[in-house]
């Protein structure tokens, strides 16, 4: 028997689209539903329109009192004292006192790029997801926050407490004068072997050693202690975690090192030093 | 006289070039309101419908369109300053003096630049804390995350290269600093570890890549100045462009 | 040494400042939430 046949989407003069995709479900969004939704015109367009004017206005407003600076032109004569990177880098900047630049400058970033890329793998709790929360994602959001503040942290030694020749400046010092300079930096494989009294490849051994003990101990006690959290990552989220969180807490460790030991490097090889 | 003004804004929406550009009126029905947002090339990139949180500012802070409204205005005023401004080591610094007292608006323009730049890494970085505190790079949406932070990156670096050109004190020895943390990059830098093993020098290492030379010169300023006006933007674009369509394709995070 | 326990100090306290204000406001907007939705 002939069945009728009728056009799914008959054409008509006042359609200007077509079909784009074919999904089960009632909207594209994925897992939502289409309850509380509402229409982006003009709801959303006014408030994008009155934001854009707001910052326009604000923008504007402040360039008449903001002045972008010039200083004298570049020469490669005079060096300026401090030299300061922008602000955004001067986290980097303030790093390049306690690392060497190869760690400071590239390293570390590269580093801090590849861990924020890795976050949304490496987090496996479902909760939070589309609001806010602390209590339900404690670890996470204490993580960030904290390599938050390392950061603005560094950042804020490098805009307002660095001065001349990069010495420490307190708010309340005269920032043109030279400070003194401190002598003294050692390294910890000579102080130990030093200390102890031990050949001097035996305090390079030591200082290794306590390198490896530092990230053994601190992969193995967490994984010991919190055992359903690594059940639930599985290893290799998990090493890559804890290792990217040794990594981060290790500098203020190495920073605390400097203030407290005077200690310059920590390890000690052929090629780098830390 | 409202009667006479009627009758031409009447005539005038009732001719056939009206309604060639404007396809359809105001009048407040669902399918209208759908209409507007479907037939305009810059709306129809949201959605018709969108979930109730995304127009709360309270959830998304409006950060990520500020962002993007910093980019257009840095844009815009990028393109006036460029008419001014020519990257010859020579004449950049004086260049950049003719912007500030002779060019009608020179200074308010650059200084929109300037202040809108560092507006714009401060609005990422606080929107990529929304989004972090939001939970809304978990599954379905990493890939997300990535473009966003590849678009911190490019952002940053749009803002170190812009710094370069004013050609002052300021400008060089920034960037100096820069590149002699670059030179240190482990592999390929010439200061960096493993360095002598392969073969790097002095000019053939990335420093070298970067400014065309071995120091911070005409070579460098061009290369800055080609990264910081098309090269770079060229890249925001496309990411950006990827960073919304994952946005329609997996939804405004948003509880439902 | 004094300089230098001042320097310890306000980077402890300033790191700590900065993460505790992150984690507020996380915790902020959060009991924000709950009240609406009461």
């Amino acid at each position: 028997m002939p069945e009728k046949s009728f056009e799914v989407f008959p054409r008509s003069p006042k359609k200007t689209y077509g079909l784009m995709e074919l999904v089960k479900g009632t909207n594209p969004s994925v897992e939502k539903e289409p309850e509380d939704t509402i229409f982006t015109w003009p709801n959303l367009f006014y408030i994008e329109f009155i934001m854009a004017l707001a910052i326009t206005a604000l923008l504007l407003f402040l360039s008449l009192y903001v002045q972008a600076p010039l200083e004298e032109e570049a020469s490669t004569d005079t060096t300026p004292n401090p030299m300061k990177a922008p602000w955004y880098f001067l986290g980097l900047q303030e790093l390049l006192v306690f690392f060497d630049p190869w760690i400071a400058g590239v390293t570390l970033p590269v580093l801090i790029m590849i861990g924020l890329m890795l976050i949304p793998f490496l987090d496996v709790n479902p909760k939070g997801k589309g609001y806010y929360t602390f209590s339900e994602r404690k670890f996470a959001v204490t993580n960030y926050s904290f390599g938050m503040g390392l950061w603005l942290v560094l950042i804020v030694i490098g805009v307002w407490l660095r001065g001349l020749d990069w010495n420490w400046y307190w708010f309340w010092e005269n920032g043109h004068v030279h400070k003194p300079v401190v002598a003294g930096l050692r390294d910890l494989p000579v102080m130990l072997s030093k200390g102890l009294g031990v050949s001097d490849s035996a305090g390079k051994a030591i200082s290794d050693l306590m390198l490896f003990a530092y990230f053994v101990i601190g992969l193995v006690i967490p994984a010991v202690l919190f055992k359903d959290f690594f059940k639930r990552l599985g290893l290799l989220r998990y090493v890559t975690t804890m290792v990217m969180f040794l990594i981060m807490v290790g500098i203020p460790i190495k920073i605390a090192l400097r203030l407290v030991f005077s200690i310059k490097y920590a390890i000690i090889t052929p090629w780098f030093k830390i | 006289m409202s009667k006479l003004m009627n009758r031409i804004s009447d005539w005038v929406t009732s001719t056939p070039f009206w309604k060639a550009v404007f396809r359809h009126g105001y009048e407040d029905t669902p399918r209208n309101r759908a209409l507007t947002t479907f037939s305009n090339v810059l709306y129809h990139l949201h959605p018709v419908k969108t979930r109730r949180e995304s127009i709360k500012i309270r959830y998304t802070w409006c950060m990520g369109g500020t962002s993007l409204l910093l980019f257009v205005i840095l844009s815009v005023t990028g393109v006036l300053l460029m008419f001014y401004y020519v990257p010859d080591a020579r004449r950049a610094y004086q260049d950049i003096k003719d912007i500030m007292t002779v060019v009608s608006f020179g200074t308010t323009f650059r200084n929109v630049h300037r202040l809108a730049a560092h507006g714009m890494v401060f609005t990422v970085w606080v929107h990529m804390t929304r989004v972090f505190l939001t939970g809304a790079y978990k599954p379905p949406r990493e890939f997300n995350w990535i473009i966003g932070v590849l678009l911190l990156v490019l952002t940053l670096l749009l803002s170190w290269t812009g710094y370069l050109l004013p050609w002052d004190q300021l400008a060089l020895w920034a960037i100096t600093v820069g590149t002699k943390m670059a030179a240190a990059t482990p592999f390929f830098g010439v200061e960096g570890p493993f360095a002598p093993e392969l073969g790097i020098r002095p000019d053939n290492d990335v420093k070298f890549m970067l400014l065309g030379g071995t120091e911070v010169g005409q070579n460098a300023l061009l290369r800055f100045y080609v990264l910081h006006c098309v090269v770079l933007p060229l890249f925001v674009v496309v990411f950006l462009a990827v960073h919304f369509w994952r946005v329609r394709k997996d939804g405004f995070s948003g509880p439902l | 040494m004094w300089d230098k326990a001042g320097i310890g100090i306000f980077i402890i306290v300033t790191t700590a400042a900065i993460t505790f204000a992150i984690i507020g406001l996380s915790s902020f907007m959060e009991r924000l939430y709950k009240r609406k939705d009461k």
